[in-house]
């Protein structure tokens, strides 16, 4: 057995060790990278249960997996002269810029913010629209994965550090979770955004839960796993135990076996998922059965009880959750809706006229159903997804881009705006590189700390600790949010 | 089974191993010289076979440890391999799934025609299965399920096949040319997958065309991405041993950077899929899945490309040429070995070897001794090299004083978590389920909808990305703990996490395995709702497992004999002394008939960590 198996079997450090331990370490550049936020949370801001009493929030974020055209989704005004190319609108500047894959300004459906801008949003998207003009829903524009500002001038000449592995569905869905473009391995790296956050916050928010705050019916994935703990995945609802309730002399055999060391870590690793899975689903699984919601969602087939929309029953589950919050004693929950099949290197026009149609009708029913049950003040739902894409067509698809388009919605969200900074399409505007690539002029850190803030995150080491690259973008002790006009 | 479950607590065979506290051991007990010798046959030959196969049956087990007593561990192993290279294949799943589809009425409505979904994907399913269970040559089935798990191509979000003529053929098809190249090379499948017309529409590399700046087009670089990142070389470069090649900054070194995909990607211009529509014509609708793509010259890029380690290809060659050419650059680019094999060892036998077992695996791709051939990347040569290497056959240690056997883990990283498809094939091998004609009275096994509770379904990951990423490394539990703690201690070996992919994937499909038990066990027949054809009942009935049926008959003189012997068989001697008391404290013989008690204990065996994962 070799020195690095051998530490398996040594005891946990005791607190106080760990931290004698780090100060030894203090002359390591990467010492943040390396703490267990758990441990750290203790030295931070001082908190109560009583901080977080009476005044629940949820995040939603939907992650559209593979990378979504989102230049279709959003695009610039027909009425507003190009910055780019003498007389041309912005709109001319788009047609040229997507060709074959640009949709003409007449199919689309015109918006104007609140501010008096003009745009336009996809014609498959009218209750997007509704819900921008009720003021339940903003647009972020040109959103992306950024180490630090960076311009296009920067990026040709690379005097300023960009995320790793751009165009990567691998690396840049990571990123996008994990909030460090210019990490690949680990505790950071590992873990997301909401999952630090939740290290922070738990142990005070949701002091004394008896479930995981951070539910999946998206499935497993990186944004809502931390140090400590990993979101509860429920695709396709929780499942109760009921064979293992039922018989009760198995129930024990499985009991006893769960407490076993076994001689492997990936044996133990394994009880450990046994062990939180049995007990969560049991509890999720009356939930699921018992809530009422009225609302109805898209896709509803009645014969078959199944819904085609692939995102309603997983917001169903999640209304059904927060609805039944108290119960669990959660202040700070968080939910993960996963919508894949977004890459459309090929017929991305008749992919997103499905896609959006369904995204759209799927996100206002659950802003309905918030208000069905009373907290629609209380949840802020985000897109989310691998990528922008090119706008270059690659025949009747596009390739791998950047920024992108993104939606925010909730009664805490300041709707019937397009925030951040919508870019030049032109090929030759001042975001454009690699002939169709947008250069984001916001950075998912900016979006992520301005959803933390709300959600109770204070602006100095705590924020740092959720995300390490937020001094590029944000000073410390800055009040509000990075992102302006973010909140209602 | 009489006495199932009565006591095993008084009898003389196990006796508490005081180490396993530690995490070091599983179980001692007495035994003679000779018992001793024959256990540890058995489970070395269930243990091999747990890795090479989709699951040793009983008779397999016993076959393999009667050689291993004649000619020793090792060699018998390799024999069985050799023997294993020599069995051609009886049937394609293809061909299975079409006799399905026409012998099986459950594909049919009341007046006999075709029902709508029977060219779905369960089709397919069901052939796999059967094969998975029941084929001969079980090292090429269960080589390509890692192939299939690493050229990934999944019926999900898949729209271009037609239904009722067969949906699931294109992927059969596939799968059927995986299996066909497990015995080739590298850069032989890594040619019959570039070319396939189910990855050219899966990576949409079918029907790229050159760029046109005219029409601000440039060609797809999807092929050329994934081909790097996946399927050959992989994003970072690796030594023989597969560490990391850190800069100046102890950062690992990239492979290829954007304008190397964009020099690929103009390799990979010029391919369609064969039929009478144009090149540009071509929609995703496959109308002959199985015939490989073709060049059309005319839309291929002919300019110079540069390819990777100053590799140039000149301008002016055919799209075959071009492709070719390619193709050997990265099978032979020396990250791929490493990266492949590693990719290779996860899917086989442990999910963290270490830099010396990738090193060796390495050599024989190379044709060094004793397994390599004069063929680089010679699938046999590497098979051979991670199925017989000490860090997969010596995982577990028996060892004896005179008078007690002990048996341990030699390290606690090695071994891997079964994926719930292995886990599910593994069982149903032992068990030896066959069709007793109820049903059709064709032989073909009725297995699919324990499948579909099982929750994994071949051919039917979520992305390219698998149904799992190779080097996921969960952050919590007691492997978060581990990797925290080496990452605090080890600050300058970057990208160093103890992975287990699998483990990204379980989680609540646990929970079904006992509504899977129950079925299995009592061999109820029942109807469900197939959620493919929305509306449609199908009758199914779950096969008769034979070896269920010997033990039920009485084969085992006791409950201390029937144990040993799934312990033998499934867990390579690691089933947890405590577990067994557990089993035999706890399971009432007063309660239930001797089939649900039966299946109480099997479905404890199952759900716990001595079988669920690979040593």
């Amino acid at each position: 057995m070799n020195m690095r198996t051998n530490k398996l079997f040594n005891r946990r450090k005791t607190r106080r060790e760990f931290l004698g331990d780090c100060g030894k370490m203090t002359g390591i550049g990467a010492m943040s990278s390396m703490i267990n936020l758990s441990m750290t949370n203790k030295v931070m801001a001082q908190r109560t249960p009583a901080d977080f009493a009476g005044d629940y929030k949820a995040i939603v974020c939907i992650f559209l997996g593979g990378g979504n055209d989102s230049f279709n989704m959003l695009t610039p005004s027909d009425t507003k002269a190009s910055t780019v190319i003498e007389g041309n609108t912005e709109y001319d500047d788009y047609l040229e810029s997507r060709g074959r894959i640009s949709i003409a300004a007449d199919s689309m459906i015109d918006i104007t913010t609140n501010s008096g801008e003009d745009y336009h949003v996809h014609y498959s998207m009218p209750e997007v629209v509704d819900m921008f003009n009720a003021g339940d829903l903003s647009f972020l524009a040109n959103v992306g994965t950024m180490v630090e500002p960076i311009t296009k001038a920067q990026y040709q000449n690379g005097s300023r550090e960009r995320p790793i592995a751009l165009a990567s569905h691998f690396d840049q869905s990571k990123q996008w979770q994990n909030s460090v473009p210019n990490m690949r391995a680990g505790s950071l790296a590992g873990t997301g955004w909401i999952g630090r956050m939740s290290e922070i916050l738990n142990d005070t928010a949701n002091n004394g839960a008896t479930l995981n705050a951070n539910l999946s019916p998206g499935g497993n994935n990186l944004v809502q796993t931390s140090a400590s703990s990993r979101p509860l995945p429920l695709v396709g609802g929780a499942k109760g135990f009921d064979q293992y309730n039922a018989k009760l002399d198995l129930k024990q055999v499985i009991d006893d076996d769960l407490e076993l060391q076994y001689a492997s870590i990936l044996q133990n690793h394994y009880n450990h998922i046994r062990q939180t899975s049995v007990g969560n689903n049991n509890a999720l699984e009356l939930v699921e059965r018992e809530t009422e919601i009225n609302t109805v969602f898209p896709g509803y087939d009645e014969e078959t009880g199944q819904y085609s929309n692939p995102i309603s029953s997983q917001l169903i589950q999640i209304v059904k959750y927060i609805k039944s919050q108290a119960q669990f004693g959660h202040q700070r929950q968080t939910f993960y809706v996963s919508f894949g099949g977004w890459d459309a290197h090929t017929r991305t026009l008749a992919s997103s006229q499905t896609k959006l149609a369904q995204l759209s009708q799927g996100m206002a029913a659950f802003n309905e159903a918030l208000k069905e049950i009373g907290y629609h003040d209380k949840v802020i739902t985000y897109t989310a997804s691998d990528f922008g894409r090119n706008l270059y067509t690659n025949g009747t698809g596009s390739n791998h881009g950047w920024g992108g388009n993104h939606m925010l919605m909730g009664g805490p969200i300041n709707g019937g705006e397009v925030l951040g900074q919508y870019p030049s399409l032109s090929l030759y505007g001042d975001n454009m590189v690699n002939a169709g690539t947008a250069v984001p002029t916001t950075s998912v850190d900016e979006l992520h700390a301005s959803i933390a803030s709300w959600f109770g995150v204070n602006n100095d080491s705590e924020m740092e600790a959720i995300l390490p690259n937020i001094r590029n973008f944000w000073a410390a002790g800055q009040a509000g949010t990075p992102i302006s006009n973010f909140l209602a | 089974m009489q006495n199932i479950i009565t006591v095993l607590r008084n009898s003389r065979a196990f006796v508490l191993s005081a180490a396993l506290g530690a995490g070091a051991c599983y179980a001692e007990f007495a035994s003679s010289v000779a018992e001793h010798d024959q256990y540890v046959r058995l489970s070395q030959a269930s243990h091999f076979l747990s890795q090479a196969s989709m699951g040793g049956t009983v008779e397999g087990i016993n076959a393999l440890a009667a050689r291993i007593g004649e000619i020793g561990h090792i060699p018998a192993c390799e024999e069985w391999i050799d023997n294993q290279f020599l069995i051609a294949r009886a049937q394609t799943i293809t061909s299975l799934g079409t006799a399905i589809v026409s012998g099986d009425a459950s594909h049919r409505d009341t007046s006999g025609s075709l029902i709508n979904g029977s060219g779905q994907n369960r089709t397919g399913y069901k052939a796999w299965w059967n094969q998975a269970v029941n084929c001969e040559d079980q090292l090429r089935f269960r080589m390509g399920w890692a192939l299939s798990q690493i050229f990934v191509v999944s019926d999900n979000y898949w729209q271009g096949l037609d239904n009722r003529a067969g949906r699931w053929k294109g992927h059969t098809l596939y799968y059927d040319t995986l299996l066909g190249g497990a015995f080739s090379s590298h850069r032989e499948i890594l040619e019959d997958v570039t070319y396939h017309s189910m990855m050219g529409v899966w990576l949409s590399h079918s029907g790229n065309a050159k760029g046109d700046p005219a029409a601000n087009s440039v060609p797809d670089q999807n092929y050329a991405r994934e081909i790097m990142q996946l399927f050959s070389v992989g994003i970072y470069a690796q030594d023989a041993s597969g560490k990391y090649i850190l800069n100046y900054d102890n950062i690992p070194v990239e492979n290829y950077d954007q304008d190397d995909i964009l020099q690929f990607s103009n390799v990979f211009t010029g391919l369609a899929i064969s039929d009478s529509r144009g090149f540009l014509n071509k929609s995703n609708t496959l109308i002959s899945p199985g015939t490989p793509m073709r060049a059309y010259n005319d839309y291929h890029d002919t300019t110079e490309k540069k390819l990777l380690n100053g590799t140039v290809l000149p301008a002016g060659q055919t799209t075959n040429q071009d492709v070719r050419a390619a193709l050997d650059n990265l099978s032979s680019h020396p990250s791929t070995a490493p990266y492949f094999t590693r990719l290779l060892i996860k899917r086989l036998t442990s999910s963290n070897p270490s830099h010396d077992y990738i090193k060796r695996v390495t050599d024989a791709w190379y044709g060094e001794a004793p397994y390599g051939t004069e063929k680089e990347g010679d699938f046999k040569a590497v098979l051979k090299a991670i199925l017989l290497d000490p860090e997969a056959r010596e995982a577990i240690s028996y060892t004896h004083d005179g008078s007690v056997t002990r048996i341990s883990a030699n390290d606690p990283l090695r071994g891997k978590i079964k994926e719930p498809i292995l886990r599910m094939a593994q069982f149903y091998r032992l068990m030896d389920p066959y069709a007793d004609n109820i049903v059709q009275g064709d032989g073909i096994l009725r297995i699919h909808t324990i499948a579909q509770t099982a929750a994994q379904f071949p051919i039917n990951a979520d992305t390219v990305f698998n149904y799992y990423t190779e080097n996921y490394a969960p952050t919590d539990g007691p492997i978060g703990v581990y990797t925290t703690d080496y990452t605090i201690n080890n600050p300058y070996e970057p990208a160093y996490e103890v992975t287990a992919p699998e483990a990204q994937y379980i989680g609540q499909f646990l929970i079904s395995d006992f509504e899977v038990f129950h079925r299995l066990v009592s061999r109820s027949e029942y109807d469900v709702q197939d959620s493919y054809n929305s509306g449609h009942v199908i009758h199914e009935v779950i096969p008769d497992l034979g070896h269920l049926d010997e033990i039920k008959a009485g084969l085992f003189a006791s409950d201390e004999e029937l144990l040993r012997h799934l312990d033998t068989m499934l867990c390579h001697g690691c089933l947890p002394y405590e577990l067994v008391q557990s089993i035999l404290t706890n399971i009432d013989t007063e309660n239930g008939t001797n089939s649900e008690r039966l299946g109480l204990v099997l479905g404890a065996i199952f759900q716990s960590p001595a079988y669920s994962v690979s040593l």
